[in-house]
């Protein structure tokens, strides 16, 4: 491994160790507070609707807006937390992507072939499939999503495509960086109301 | 008819998690005690019968699998998880366990409320 692959792994690396930081920060303070904000109002809501039910329709969306807030709060954390293989396979860590992103847009994951690759390799995968859809989720404006994992000789291969988007994620722009590392690439493409991003990244180092 | 109360031993370090959970199970009619740590947890189950564990998965001494892997007969009949990251992994985990339920906070009133009516349905089968 050259100097410079060596500096920008250990950039990337330090990069996702503050997103992992920050994702625990909010979860440990921020949405703890507000689940137990929620849990209050819902107590509240009960005792209203007992003892002066004209409030009660008041107090329901002020319980309601405490549960978007307490999810949403939590949904922002599952993305920023960087993915980790740990004891499942690649493909059982994308479906489980796949499954976090259909809350906010469908997303379908298809994997039709037995991957192995070098363990670096597939967490990186998992990494930018992780940052892509979550840029798709949250700033495409896209209806419909589909996430492909492959192999060809060159190794795997992971395509993201969604249809209604009318924007390519910014989010995308930075994932080039870190396919390169691993001798990878990263091609994004926007059609009429689809975008595209394909993923290269050979199966060894 | 009024149904019984539940023993529930409630497992969290969170300061306003803990207050919260607790407050929203007394108001919801229930006997409440709570633990801090894996081994305030250990001592509370050894010392009393609960018909509920409502354990934090991340404790400052241990994980809420080591403890009820560590109860032997001090096991509840019933006992549900939680935790912030719910992986698929983390669920299957919870279930080898011994766990019933693993709830993912934020903890859905509604998902909570099921969990005590059947840990409820269970004690009055027993």
């Amino acid at each position: 491994m050259s100097v410079d692959r060596g500096a920008e792994r250990f950039a990337v690396a330090t990069i996702d160790a503050h997103q992992q930081e920050l994702a625990q920060l909010l979860h440990d303070t921020l949405a703890q507070s507000l689940n137990a904000a929620r849990m209050y109002a819902r107590v509240t809501r009960g005792a209203v609707e007992r003892a002066c039910p004209d409030a009660s329709e008041t107090a329901a969306t002020l319980e309601a807006a405490l549960r978007d807030a307490a999810e949403e709060l939590q949904g922002l954390i599952r993305w920023l937390r960087p993915a980790r293989l740990e004891d499942a396979d690649l493909a059982a860590r994308l479906a489980e992507l796949s499954e976090l992103a259909s809350r906010t847009l469908p997303c379908e994951f298809r994997c039709k072939t037995q991957v192995r690759a070098a363990p670096e390799v597939e967490a990186e995968v998992l990494r930018i499939a992780q940052l892509a859809l979550h840029g798709l989720v949250r700033r495409s404006g896209a209806t419909a999503s589909q996430l492909d994992l492959d192999v060809d000789q060159e190794g795997l291969v992971l395509s993201l495509r969604a249809s209604g988007a009318t924007a390519v994620p910014s989010e995308w722009q930075r994932l080039e960086p870190r396919a390169a590392m691993f001798g990878g690439r990263v091609e994004a493409r926007q059609d009429h109301e689809s975008v595209g991003l394909t993923c290269r990244l050979p199966s060894r180092l | 008819m009024t149904e019984e109360p539940l023993r529930v031993l409630v497992v969290e370090d969170h300061h306003d998690t803990l207050k919260s959970l607790r407050f929203y199970l007394e108001q919801s009619g229930h006997s409440v005690r709570a633990a801090r740590t894996k081994a305030e947890a250990v001592a509370a189950l050894n010392a009393s019968p609960y018909d509920l564990l409502l354990s934090d998965i991340a404790l400052s001494d241990g994980t809420g699998w080591e403890l009820l892997s560590e109860l032997g007969s001090a096991r509840p009949r019933y006992a549900v998880a939680m935790s912030g990251f719910g992986t698929a992994a983390d669920a299957h985990r919870s279930k080898v366990a011994g766990f019933r339920h693993h709830l993912v906070k934020p903890i859905d009133p509604d998902a909570l409320d099921e969990q005590l009516a059947e840990a409820r349905r269970e004690r009055d089968r027993a």
